[in-house]
């Protein structure tokens, strides 16, 4: 067991700690409280004690120890109070619950108790608060041996040499905690490994024999909160309509961990939906495919949720973990370029990138000229405007999908689920048979398939497969499906989905760096995911200038003030203040081009906007507005976008040349 | 809401028993009974708070741990007039999720017993 001992007394901290150490403790002493505090924040601990006063002993306000051990961050290492001044009120602060449902300490010492009371405490609550198995046996199967370090490089792979021993220690007590009742854990393989969260097979066996088979997942704690909160109501439920059992959860300092069961299914007979895709005949695939979106996934889904204040890009943004500043656009041009070299120099494709533009040069001699999609990644205003409809949505891809040999499947990646767009799980699965199955080595083939899928005008148009590659059409067909089964539950409106597909090609390829040599296939998937993106900027563009229906015979757009009414032909539209002040505005100026800074000044009287005011007040009421007036907001008519500058409002609704 | 609170103590001395009825009169409503009837009585109803009089208990810790043995949700607070830390350590190690001096303020006391009845549920089975 390994005990933090905090005082800031050196000769007691000294003495006690040999005494911890002799009966067979590993003690880390703190002589202050930001040691102790550090100490508790990045070490794996068993069990703390800590003195109350830890600044000055001498000052009878300092109950610096005191206020540690109500930390709530450190609420899971239990700990023992201890004090060379005790007092009733001590007593009562250290073990009374607080109202958060926290108990700060589960004992108090004096420091004038003899050692042996000291040793008996830690004994004590060693047994009754530790709850790590430290005797269970771990075992690892001969034909694909992981081991505790192996288990480490995955999770852990930026691990220093120098921080191994304790890791290890960490991962040993971390599956100790989670198979508490359980005397041997038996893992037999890794089903799938994703990022930094690996999920294994496990086997595991009680004192009386009893075994019981567990999906196994294990990862990194992100943001001081350990993952082990899935045993959050939310992400259990889900799980649970899902067929997947949420049995326990363990975290510590820097992992988490969770075990998960399939009841009534054989965890040997289960294999990924990518191991399917190349050894199981299609209909399997097809009926595995359908099983999880129309049964699985669909047993725990909630109403969908309006986001009335957010463009559907910042959404899919969010999900997906793009911003400027994470990925500026300029480092995303670099990027490119760097991607756009690699591929020609290693013959994986000819592409050329020019002023807002990539142009893709065929064997041929064809050049076929597409837009830049970097352009196009933190600009609203040239990507659909869709009703941005969401819902709780769980990471789907062919690694993490499990499937049995009857076609049943079941998600098994819980660690991100949270809102989004409800296309987004259809996405999501779709990309990774795109990006992790097909072969992406022949881009001209990838491109003919996906000239097929974009000349669709609706998510469950039928698709001509007869111009697809032979060695495309499984993984095109299942993408029909998937679209057939997103239009079934969503709506059949393909440009929300295509402008999801659009951000999650360009998760492929935010995090190149030009200075890694990739592998071939690496570097190939990469380069496929930009002309995806480019190819879906493309077809947005193409939308959005395409008249359609009433387009055809514009309405004029009225405004009057006295009555503090609007119409658009003979449609009156309710507005808000704020929204008919900017309308109003853009009417008094109508046909000239309204500055972003002028309107900020005279309608929101802000003479100096951050962008953050721009977001929340012009961006926000101008998507409203437009959702208002506009038939096709997501294709303008009346209130046009000069990129970068402003807007100018055309009364008759015509775009301007 | 109307709580339910047990006074046990054999008898509880008059004044300070006064100020219990009174501080908790605006919470709900105080029964009061021996140390005798003390298991029978938790056994009978659910109080959302016992307390103990450790002066008129002849062994107050002790009876923490059964009435916490018969229904471990039990809130059990343990009222002294001369409160000392080793004792407070006793009780609190016996199972009372409180140790509080016998005060006649009406505001005092019912601030302690407030404060036990914000504590969660989850965290009283100790």
């Amino acid at each position: 067991m390994i005990i933090l001992f905090a005082d800031n007394d050196p000769d007691f901290l000294i003495t006690r700690s040999q005494f911890l150490e002799a009966a067979g403790y590993q003690v880390l002493p703190a002589g202050s409280l930001e040691q102790a505090r550090s100490l508790l924040g990045s070490v794996h601990l068993h069990l703390a004690i800590l003195d109350i006063r830890l600044i000055e002993d001498d000052d009878e306000k300092d109950v610096s120890g005191l206020t540690l051990a109500k930390d709530g961050d450190f609420a899971r290492i239990p700990k023992i109070i201890l004090t060379g001044k005790p007092a009733y009120q001590y007593v009562r602060e250290a073990l009374r619950p607080t109202t958060e449902g926290i108990t700060p300490a589960v004992d108090f010492l004096s420091k004038e108790d003899p050692v042996d009371a000291m040793l008996a405490a830690v004994e004590k609550a060693c047994s009754q608060h530790v709850r790590i198995n430290v005797k269970l046996a771990l075992r690892w199967d001969e034909r694909q041996p992981i081991s505790l370090i192996g288990l480490l490089g995955l999770i852990d792979p930026h691990l220093l040499a120098g921080s191994l021993p304790e890791r290890r220690s960490e991962l040993a007590d971390l599956f100790g905690q989670l198979f508490y009742d359980y005397a041997q854990v038996s893992f037999t393989r890794c089903l799938w490994r994703t990022g930094r969260q690996v999920a294994l097979a496990a086997f595991a066996c009680t004192p009386e024999g009893k075994e019981d088979a567990f999906i196994v997942t294990v990862g990194p704690l992100e943001n001081g909160h350990p993952r082990a909160q899935l045993a959050e109501k939310t992400a259990v439920e889900a799980a649970e309509a899902s067929g997947v059992d949420l049995k326990a959860a363990a975290g510590l300092v820097h992992y988490a961990a969770q075990a998960w069961s399939l009841p009534g299914e054989k965890l040997e007979e289960l294999q990924s939906l990518a191991e399917a895709y190349c050894e199981k005949p299609e209909r399997l695939l097809r009926l595995a495919v359908e099983n999880l979106f129309q049964t699985m996934l669909k047993a725990w889904r909630e109403p969908h949720v309006m986001q009335e204040d957010s463009h559907l890009a910042q959404l899919y943004r969010q999900r997906f973990g793009l911003s400027e500043e994470r990925f500026p656009p300029a480092s995303l041009q670099v990027q490119i370029q760097g991607l756009l070299s690699e591929g020609l120099n290693r013959r994986l494709a000819d592409l050329s990138q020019g002023a807002d533009q990539l142009t893709l040069h065929w064997p041929d001699g064809r050049e076929e000229v597409l837009p830049d999609p970097t352009g196009f990644i933190y600009e609203d205003d040239r990507l659909p405007a869709a009703r941005a409809l969401c819902a709780t949505a769980v990471d789907l891809d062919v690694d993490t999908v499990l499937v049995n040999r009857a076609g049943r499947s079941w998600p098994t990646l819980f660690a991100n689920l949270g809102q989004g767009p409800i296309w987004l799980e259809y996405i999501l699965l779709e990309a990774s048979i795109r990006f992790d199955l097909l072969d992406s080595g022949d881009l001209r083939s990838l491109v003919e398939m996906e000239r097929a899928f974009l000349s669709a005008d609706y998510l469950d148009a039928p698709v001509s497969l007869d111009d697809v590659a032979p060695e495309h059409r499984r993984a095109a067909g299942l993408i029909q499906l998937i679209r057939r089964l997103a239009a079934e539950h969503a709506g059949r409106e393909i440009e929300p989905y295509e402008l999801g597909l659009f951000f999650c090609a360009l998760r492929r390829l935010v995090d190149y760096d030009p200075a890694v040599r990739e592998t071939g296939p690496a570097l190939a998937r990469r380069l496929y995911a930009l002309v995806l993106a480019a190819m879906l900027c493309k077809r947005m563009e193409e939308r959005s200038l395409t008249p359609t229906g009433d387009e055809a015979a514009p309405k004029i757009l009225r405004l009057d003030e006295q009555v503090h009414q609007v119409w658009v032909g003979d449609r009156q539209v309710e507005l808000t203040n704020t929204e008919f002040k900017l309308l109003k505005y853009l009417y008094d100026h109508r046909q000239e081009l309204c500055k972003r800074s002028d309107i900020m000044r005279e309608v929101f009287k802000i003479e100096k906007p951050s962008k953050d005011d721009e977001d929340s007040l012009l961006n926000t009421n101008m998507l409203r507005l437009r959702r208002k007036i506009e038939p096709y907001p997501n294709r303008p008519t009346y209130i046009i976008t000069q990129r970068g500058i402003g807007y100018r409002l055309h009364l008759g609704g015509q775009p301007e040349e | 809401m109307n709580y339910l609170f047990l006074l046990i103590g054999d008898p509880p001395p008059a004044r300070w028993t006064a100020a219990l009825q009174a501080a908790l009169q605006p919470l709900g409503e105080l029964h009061i009974v021996s140390e005798s009837d003390a298991v029978q009585a938790i056994c009978d109803r659910t109080y959302d708070v016992v307390i103990i009089d450790a002066g008129q208990v002849s062994e107050p810790f002790e009876l923490t741990g059964r009435l916490r043995q018969f229904n471990p949700e039990t809130q059990v607070i343990i009222a002294t007039a001369s409160p000392t830390w080793q004792r407070a350590r006793q009780a609190l190690r016996a199972g009372a999720v409180d140790y509080i001096r016998k005060s006649l303020d009406e505001k005092d006391l019912r601030g302690d017993i407030q404060a036990v009845l914000k504590i969660p549920p989850a965290s009283q089975a100790r």
